[in-house]
């Protein structure tokens, strides 16, 4: 049966489908999902991944776009601040990995120039895996993820070199060329046209174009950079990368996120299942018992070296795991030099069959250790306590879950006046800093109850919930008042729709993040268009009195899930606030005669 | 320096009070804080005030009465900044203090209900309470000036004459004896 590539997808995007949501229900995770899929598909299975190059590229397409995105969200500022995170602590990763693996290929013995080979190509690691085990638990902000990230941006650069190293040493025929000048061009160009070009194009096509035709040029500008780099032979993901960074300070940039995002999700999963598929099944099959041996040693040994890299960042005790886990995999360049290396007759066929399905099954291993680490994590933290409550004596009276800018002001606000919260994080970076204020800090998940234990909230009073994931406060609270009933719940509500569901939760005293900002700032609008500071502060006080009238109000309609009489009352009130305010402003003068002695009214009737 | 306090909480909108205060305002020496302007959260920096009112030889309250009492700003900055153990009473080591000693407290308002509309006995008590704070921090009570109606520019223009003339006669009398309390 002869199939062309939109057969192809279909089977792939139906295999996604089944697939990923069952290991998902299982506790698996998308990763590992994904993986399972592709094996399904692969030779061992149902077979139909035997002529996949088209799907390949857009596999690939998948990871560029990603590092795309990664780009959009990283301005030249960011980037820079992280400069020695990515060339200090990302070389020494590199440098401590390859060294210690090509020093055991060697004792294993093979000859020198192949043990330094593989010590490089081991020493990198996945990208794509790395990063969305990141997103999956919110990492990507700690100290911890911005290590992992500065690493393999490194590890993109110097793929690089490594390429062109490898087809010197072996020069085959169909070594991606890599010419020095041409790279060169071809960055400069994409910086320049980054820089000055794509935003005169993304106006004009935003202005005189269709709303698709949007996500058309976001595709094609990313496609291209990616076409222009392989080219020349710069990695892909690289380029795209740098014209991401180009563009993170442009207007369009959640746009292109936006529109580029479920592009990305669905080829970053083909990604996935091409990995998946191309697991050699046969060959595991009759060497397994060498493969697993060679797959432990490999995997043990890059955590080994990576939890000693942990140590030297000083990431936090229970963090340096999570960063070798997560880089402790193969690298989907390793795919690429072991087939250069192949073809340069560098490694024999089936050394370079071996060497891939190697790091194939370090990637498909990597989620399940992560998995691992999180349950180690969360024993730990039951242990932890233990040793706690044995040195506190007297627990704090507030706990705050979540010290980000949110929680911070309001444990200053309390520090300041004697009462030392314990604070709930799963940032080790913040925690080592608040230490050191004197905060009490505890390293933890705040929805779990042997966490909330832990920081004593069967002593205290109060729990703030200040994280600002909306999924994550729910959970607190609901876990708070089943195990804590006595505790007074106080939590940031990112809207009113999320207002309302903490007041069903049974939440009393609730605070919308921005509600109060922006109202201070209005009040500021109207002192600076020439408005009394005093009089300022009335109307924004009384527009604060308004809203939380309405708000119960609605919420009395919302419960009785009226659904007409709710779109009628928020006609009603829009009005109601039309006359108010129109009374209000006819009415200004009778408001102040009192404290004018009637000057204005008599000033207004002689003009 | 004399501190002029004006505590009105919709003064942008007296047209014909801020004419007159202009007329006066450049008085020299004349320093005029608009304390609903400055704490318009009732949060007052009572140490940049005390210090303030200490480097002034004179202090003049302008406010608009109410039944016969100062708005609540105003009150809440007598509360707060005419502290004990500053303003009167004893310090931390049991020593008597009057930080304001000897300095002038002048009182200039303008009555919400006409002047005619008020029971002539009860003008007479309204200033009781201030007058009784001035004793007890030892400031030197000057007769209160109760402005006339504004009705329009001129009675504007002759209010700030009034006041210009009580003005002089505070600068007059603290060159007598208010040196040291000069700035």
């Amino acid at each position: 049966m002869h199939l062309n590539v939109l057969t192809y997808l279909m089977i792939y995007l139906a295999a996604m489908v089944l697939v990923v949501p069952l290991a998902k229900r299982f506790g698996l995770g998308v990763v590992l999902g994904y993986l399972l899929a592709g094996i399904a598909l692969g030779p061992a299975g149902l077979a139909v991944a035997s002529n996949t190059d088209d799907i390949k590229l857009l596999a690939e397409l998948g990871v560029v776009l990603m590092l795309f995105s990664i780009g959009l969200e990283l301005d030249a500022k960011k980037l820079w601040a992280m400069r020695h995170r990515v060339f200090l602590f990302g070389s020494l990763q590199v440098l401590v990995c390859a060294v210690g693996i090509a020093v055991a290929t060697f004792l294993l013995g093979l000859s020198y120039a192949l043990s330094v080979f593989i010590g490089l190509a081991l020493a990198l690691s996945s990208t794509a895996v790395a990063i969305q085990l990141m997103k999956d638990r919110n990492l990507m902000g700690t100290h911890t993820g911005q290590s992992v990230f500065g690493a393999l941006l490194l590890q993109d650069m110097v793929a690089i070199p490594l390429l062109i190293g490898v087809s010197l040493i072996a020069p085959s025929a169909d070594t991606a060329e890599f010419k020095a000048l041409p790279a060169l061009a071809a960055v400069v160009a994409v910086v320049l046209t980054g820089r000055y070009l794509i935003g005169y194009l993304l106006h004009w096509v935003a202005h005189h174009g269709s709303r698709e035709l949007f996500v058309g040029l976001a595709l094609l500008l990313v496609i291209g950079v990616m076409e222009l780099m392989t080219a020349v032979g710069v990695s892909a993901g690289l380029g795209a990368f740098i014209a991401g960074v180009l563009l993170a300070s442009s207007e369009f940039r959640h746009q292109l996120e936006a529109d580029l995002e479920p592009f990305k999700g669905l080829f970053l999963g083909l990604f996935f299942i091409t990995i998946g598929a191309s697991i050699n099944m046969q060959l595991l099959r009759e060497e397994w018992q060498l493969i697993s041996l060679l797959l432990l040693l490999f995997v043990g040994l890059k955590l080994l070296l990576l939890y000693g890299v942990a140590c030297v960042l000083k990431i936090a005790g229970p963090e340096r795991f999570s960063y070798a886990v997560l880089l402790g995999q193969g690298s989907e360049f390793a795919f690429v030099l072991a087939a250069l290396a192949t073809a340069g007759a560098l490694l024999t066929g089936t050394e370079g069959a071996m060497l891939n399905l190697l790091i194939a099954l370090s990637i498909a291993v990597s989620p399940l250790l992560m998995k691992l680490q999180d349950a180690w994590a969360a024993r730990q933290q039951k242990q932890q306590p233990v040793q706690n409550t044995d040195v506190q004596s007297s627990d704090s009276p507030v706990i705050i879950a979540g010290f980000g800018r949110y929680g911070q002001i309001l444990g200053r606000l309390l520090l300041s006046n004697g009462i030392v919260p314990t604070v709930l994080d799963h940032d080790s970076d913040t925690i080592q800093t608040m230490t050191k204020f004197g905060f009490k800090v505890y390293y933890g998940d705040a929805s779990r109850m042997d966490v909330l234990e832990a920081a004593g909230a069967a002593e205290a009073k109060v729990l703030v919930i200040a994280v600002d994931d909306v999924q994550a406060i729910n959970a607190i609270v609901s876990s708070a008042k089943q195990h804590f009933p006595h505790l007074t719940l106080m939590a940031r509500a990112k809207d009113v729709a999320h207002m309302y569901q903490l007041r069903q939760l049974g939440v009393e005293h609730i605070e919308r993040e921005l509600f109060e900002a922006s109202l201070r700032q209005g009040r500021d609008v109207l002192s600076v268009l020439g408005m009394g500071h005093y009089e300022a502060k009335e109307l924004a006080d009384r527009f604060r009195a308004a809203n939380y009238q309405l708000l119960d109000k609605m919420q009395l309609v919302r419960e009785q899930q009226d659904e007409k009489n709710y779109i009628q009352l928020l006609k009603q009130s829009r009005e109601e606030l039309q006359r108010q305010l129109e009374r209000e402003s006819r009415d200004a003068p009778q408001r102040y005669q009192g404290l004018s002695s009637a000057t204005k009214q008599r000033e207004n009737s002689k003009e | 320096m004399i501190s002029l306090l004006y505590a009105h909480p919709y003064a942008h909108h007296a047209r014909l009070e801020q004419m007159m205060l202009n007329a006066v305002q450049h008085w020299p020496g004349l320093e005029l804080r608009e304390l609903y302007q400055l704490y318009p959260d009732f949060y007052i920096d009572v140490a940049l005030e005390q210090k303030m009112l200490q480097h002034s030889s004179a202090v003049i309250l302008h406010y608009p009465m109410q039944w016969g009492l100062p708005p609540a700003l105003l009150v809440q900055y007598l509360h707060k900044v005419f502290q004990y153990g500053w303003a009167y009473g004893k310090d931390a080591a049991a020593v008597p203090v009057m930080s304001l000693k000897g300095k002038k407290l002048w009182l200039v308002t303008n009555a919400v209900t006409s002047q005619h509309e008020l029971d002539p006995c009860y003008q007479q008590t309204m200033f009781t309470p201030l007058r009784q704070l001035a004793l007890s921090c030892g400031m030197e009570w000057q007769q209160p000036l109760m402005l006339p109606e504004l009705t329009d520019a001129v009675t504007a223009t002759q209010a700030a004459e009034l006041f210009r003339q009580g003005l002089e006669q505070l600068s007059v009398a603290s060159e007598e004896h208010g040196a040291p309390y000069a700035s």
